[in-house]
């Protein structure tokens, strides 16, 4: 899977450029888990690429997004399509869970 | 695995045609047709039910869809895979694509809850790491409406009906299945996590585009559920009333097989049909009828 990594002012994003399900989620487990290993103050997954993600995919967010508190670092998501924002609200993860915004522009603020 | 690809296909989760099936009684020492050149579609993205009387046959083709089964002859097609009997076999990889949900359950009582639901994933999706494979569990749970906190760590044999239910699901839906076979979801519970699981049913089919297969006979929720229903019938022979297997009698939208008129789907659907039959010569005529217009009878009728 093709992943981009994008240096933002005081962190890092991280862009997947495809669907993540069970077999690319691994690719994007592995990314994830070495950035986090840095311990940036700000780590953001944008999926404005993503028509689909599976729950391997959510899996590997809550992970990464719990390493990040540990450490209090600021972890964000993107999610501009709604189609994918309803399988987050369908796992119950819309609300108080992850810090959600619609654009790029939000989240790096 | 041959992969029929056609527009036609590509729309339709299931695809049977002329399905036959029959099996050998030992005591009559004949063979009995259970199902008679059974076909129906059921689209990707919908709710189809499929319903018909006790000892009907649902259980057998269900078997069959489900690969427990080889049918006599016909075409089965799961999900763009030719599963036809004499074709290819119904392989693991056609498996993993759809998820069931049996009627009793089928949770193995040995294992906790998540143990249950993690099963599908540790064997068929080894490379996911066990903390990845922890918080699915976790995830599933909470798509049926189970507080993982709760629910993660108990055995099978402390929950309630529809607990039980709703964490076979979430084994169901493991792998993120296309396809979801239910059978009788809603046998054994009460009126209210009934209307639960039918609720996540279609919320499943609407958010996961899962399509589902239902079999069941429970009309209420059938008319909740359904963007699609077949009836089967079991047919008899015109000289006598010999079984000569089950056919697809009817199908349509709800709505549609409510305004039906063939007697067989009024005398089914019972309080469901916006029409009522006459026991007494079957015909279908409007309900509230006082006496029979072609038998004059008195309303001897199925309300």
């Amino acid at each position: 899977m093709e992943i981009h990594n994008i240096p933002i002012d005081g962190g890092v994003k991280v862009v997947p450029m495809s669907d993540v399900d069970m077999t690319s989620s691994v690719d994007l487990r592995k990314v994830l888990q070495k950035l986090v290993r840095q311990k940036p103050k700000k780590l953001i997954v944008s999926l404005e690429n993503v028509e689909y993600i599976d729950s391997s995919g959510l899996a590997t967010l809550i992970e990464c997004m719990q390493e990040c508190l540990k450490y209090k670092g600021s972890f964000r998501l993107v999610i501009s399509n709604s189609k994918i924002m309803e399988v987050f609200r369908l796992a119950r993860l819309d609300r108080n869970v992850f810090q959600i915004y619609k654009s790029n522009e939000e989240a790096e603020k | 695995m041959s992969t029929i690809e056609s527009p036609k296909t590509l729309d339709n989760a299931i695809a049977v045609e002329n399905l036959r099936k029959a099996y050998y009684n030992t005591v009559s020492k004949q063979s009995q047709l259970v199902l008679n050149d059974v076909s129906f579609r059921a689209e990707r993205g919908k709710v189809t039910v499929l319903m018909g009387q006790s000892g009907c046959g649902k259980s057998t083709l269900f078997r069959i869809l489900i690969g427990e089964e080889i049918a006599d002859k016909g075409k089965v097609e799961i999900l763009g895979s030719d599963v036809s009997p004499g074709g290819d076999p119904f392989t693991e990889e056609v498996k993993k694509k759809f998820g069931i949900l049996f009627q009793s359950g089928a949770l193995f009582n040995s294992m906790t809850v998540g143990d249950n639901i993690a099963f599908p994933i540790l064997e068929h999706q080894p490379q996911l790491h066990s903390r990845i494979v922890d918080i699915m569990v976790q995830t599933k749970l909470r798509q049926v409406e189970l507080d993982p906190d709760i629910f993660q760590y108990k055995m099978p044999t402390v929950l309630s009906g529809g607990e039980r239910k709703r964490v076979s699901l979430a084994r169901a839906l493991a792998l993120d299945p296309k396809l979801i076979f239910y059978d009788e979801p809603s046998a054994g519970l009460d009126p209210i996590v009934s209307r639960t699981i039918d609720q996540l049913i279609k919320d499943l089919v609407r958010v996961l585009d899962i399509s589902s297969v239902v079999i069941t006979h429970e009309l209420d929720s059938a008319f909740t559920i359904a963007d699609k229903m077949i009836i089967l019938k079991r047919s008899v022979a015109e000289h006598n009333d010999d079984w000569v297997g089950t056919i697809c009698y009817d199908e349509g939208t709800p709505d549609q097989l409510r305004n039906s008129k063939k007697p067989y789907t009024v005398e089914f659907l019972g309080e469901f049909s916006n029409f009522a039959i006459c026991l007494q010569c079957r015909h279908v005529q409007e309900k509230g009828f006082q006496e029979c217009s072609q038998c004059h009878e008195a309303a001897s009728v199925s309300l």
